[in-house]
């Protein structure tokens, strides 16, 4: 999916400011709605037992049935652990920056939303000091790294609610 | 079911071996172990190996098959088992059911490895359905930064603090001295743990194992032939597999449910059941256990998820030299991962030879008294685990 992004720098709750005037291209496709004002992770539920699955799948983990249909997920959730990624993962198939010497520290986290799932996904604050277990956390789109076209990847992840 | 006796035992010493293949690692572990058998190639008659995804086995996991073509192409079947760094203990598994069922009298349970350089990439196929490669492409949370989250929720919850983690990485290390085929041989001061580099917050360098190359192969037989080698052979207790359950609260791909009880293994917790039910002994028939350290945090959480001691426990069970080999719960007498670092497939055959060598009383300074019983557990990507038990 290729979005030719011409956004207004009076971001919507759910963007961070993208001034680049490159294509924003989700990292990849059938994660989170994107473009979108208030975008929010894409999850399948199961109609025989009612789990959540992220990302959406054709069929639930727990039960192995086929009834199942895509949902949105709530854009707020808390940290239920954390951590800070100091060095570069392996890449591929990492997308993300892996030079050295321009590598910035990420945060993870497992955040817990209302709809009964625990969602892996990276963190706007990679300061050990501003994050905690229980933080109100909100879901953002922001820029992810660079494809080799120069077009820009974006992903979702969590923010501090109110920062 | 018969019994099977563990008649061989042999390792490659793990470390970096630039100028080495990973056949001629396996071919110094098969000769060691049939050498400590007693009995020669000719006498084997199946091999369970260990599958690779970083070396040999010809790209697609043939790595009993290089073996074979090594030591001598004498027809025998081979099984290559692959179950992420669960491999090792895997093969094991087959291994044991192919004497126990009477379907073979002597088998080979060999693993060889020689890792790339840094991180393990636990995925490189491009396949967008495999929530494995989701994770890796759209977060990117290499191993160690997934035992900092489960750490961290530790921390949390009991009060661990960053010296309790040193204080397993200074232990690991001072039995790690002791042993002749572990790769780091030095002693760590707390404070040079504690002033390693940070990978994953709070998870140091020393606190986590990097990747080595190694090689570990066990001789497994039928009673009948292993009472005609030696008059104090070891034995096969129990061997278990188990996958991990859909609701244990840690996420394998991007996300899961959050669990009705404690987030844990559940996939080494079950296999470990299996395997002390199968065995029919208790948790304090267990002498020793040599358990996966892929961190330091593991000797923490494991033994409380499997029951040898109370949740928030063990902090104060390492602080007390009980984990030590003269302990009352002695944890990986061997170094563990920690001194030996991870050749990944082959991990699970190199912990069963160390539980062997701890039962025959061959393990010198770092030789738990009086061993009669010892467990050892493995953890592979996929949801892989395996546990054994070893009994003389």
């Amino acid at each position: 999916m290729l979005v030719c992004a011409s956004r207004s720098l009076d971001a919507a709750p759910g963007q961070e400011v993208l001034l680049s005037s490159s294509r924003q291209i989700p990292v990849e496709d059938g994660l989170f709605s994107w473009p979108s004002d208030s975008p929010h992770l894409i999850a399948s539920k199961c109609s025989a037992c009612g789990v959540v699955t992220f990302p959406s799948q054709g069929s639930c983990p727990d039960c192995g049935g086929r009834e199942v249909g895509e949902i949105p997920l709530s854009r707020r959730g808390k940290i239920w652990t954390w951590t800070i990624q100091n060095l570069p993962p392996p890449s591929p198939p990492y997308r993300g920056n892996t030079d050295r010497d321009t590598f910035e520290p990420y945060g993870v986290a497992y955040i817990d939303l209302p709809e009964g799932v625990r969602v892996e996904a990276r963190l706007s604050e990679n300061d050990p000091e501003k994050l905690a277990i229980g933080l109100e956390m909100e879901l953002v789109i922001q820029k992810f790294g660079d494809d080799a076209d120069g077009n820009e990847l974006v992903t979702f992840a969590f923010k501090p609610v109110g920062d | 079911m018969r019994d099977v006796a563990v008649l061989g035992l042999g390792m490659h010493p793990w470390g970096k071996f630039e100028e080495k293949s990973t056949t001629e690692l396996c071919r110094y572990a098969v000769e060691a172990a049939l050498a400590d058998s007693g009995l020669n190639w000719r006498e084997v008659d199946a091999i369970a190996a260990a599958s690779s995804r970083f070396s040999g086995g010809k790209g697609w996991g043939l790595n009993g098959n290089d073996v074979v073509e090594d030591m001598g192409s004498t027809g025998i079947p081979v099984y290559n088992m692959s179950a992420g760094c669960a491999a090792g203990a895997n093969a094991f598994n087959i291994g044991h059911m192919l004497v126990a069922s009477g379907s073979h009298d002597v088998v080979l349970v060999v693993g060889g490895e020689k890792m790339p350089k840094g991180f393990i990439q636990t995925s490189g196929i491009d396949d967008y359905t495999d929530p494995e490669f989701l994770r890796q492409r759209c977060v990117g949370l290499p191993g160690p930064g997934f035992w900092a989250l489960l750490c961290r929720r530790r921390m949390h919850e009991y009060g661990t603090t960053e010296e309790d983690l040193a204080a397993i990485a200074v232990k690991a290390h001072k039995l790690g001295a002791l042993n002749e085929n572990a790769r780091f041989r030095k002693e760590f001061t707390m404070e040079e743990v504690l002033n390693s580099a940070m990978v994953s917050d709070p998870l140091r360098l020393y606190e986590i194992c990097p990747v080595s190359d190694g090689a570990a192969a066990v001789i497994l037989t039928s009673a009948e032939v292993a009472q005609k080698m030696t008059t104090s052979p070891i034995w096969v207790a129990s061997s278990a597999v188990a996958t991990a359950r859909f609701d244990d609260g840690l996420p394998r791909g991007l996300a899961c449910p959050p669990p009705s009880g404690r987030a844990h293994h559940s996939e080494a917790a079950i296999a470990v059941k299996k395997a002390i039910a199968a065995a029919g002994v208790e948790h304090s028939d267990i002498d020793l256990i040599e358990l996966q350290d892929n961190t330091v945090y593991y000797e923490l959480a494991f033994p409380e998820e499997w029951g040898f001691c109370k949740p928030g426990e063990a902090e104060s069970l390492v602080a007390k030299g009980e984990t030590m080999p003269t302990g009352r719960l002695p944890i990986n007498p061997s170094g563990g991962f920690q001194s030996f670092g991870e050749a990944t497939t082959a991990q699970g055959i190199f912990q069963i030879c160390e539980v062997g060598w701890q039962l025959r009383g061959e393990s010198g300074g770092r030789q738990v008294p009086n061993a009669k019983i010892g467990l050892a557990q493995s953890l592979g990507l996929g949801g892989n685990a395996t546990a054994t038990i070893l009994r003389r």
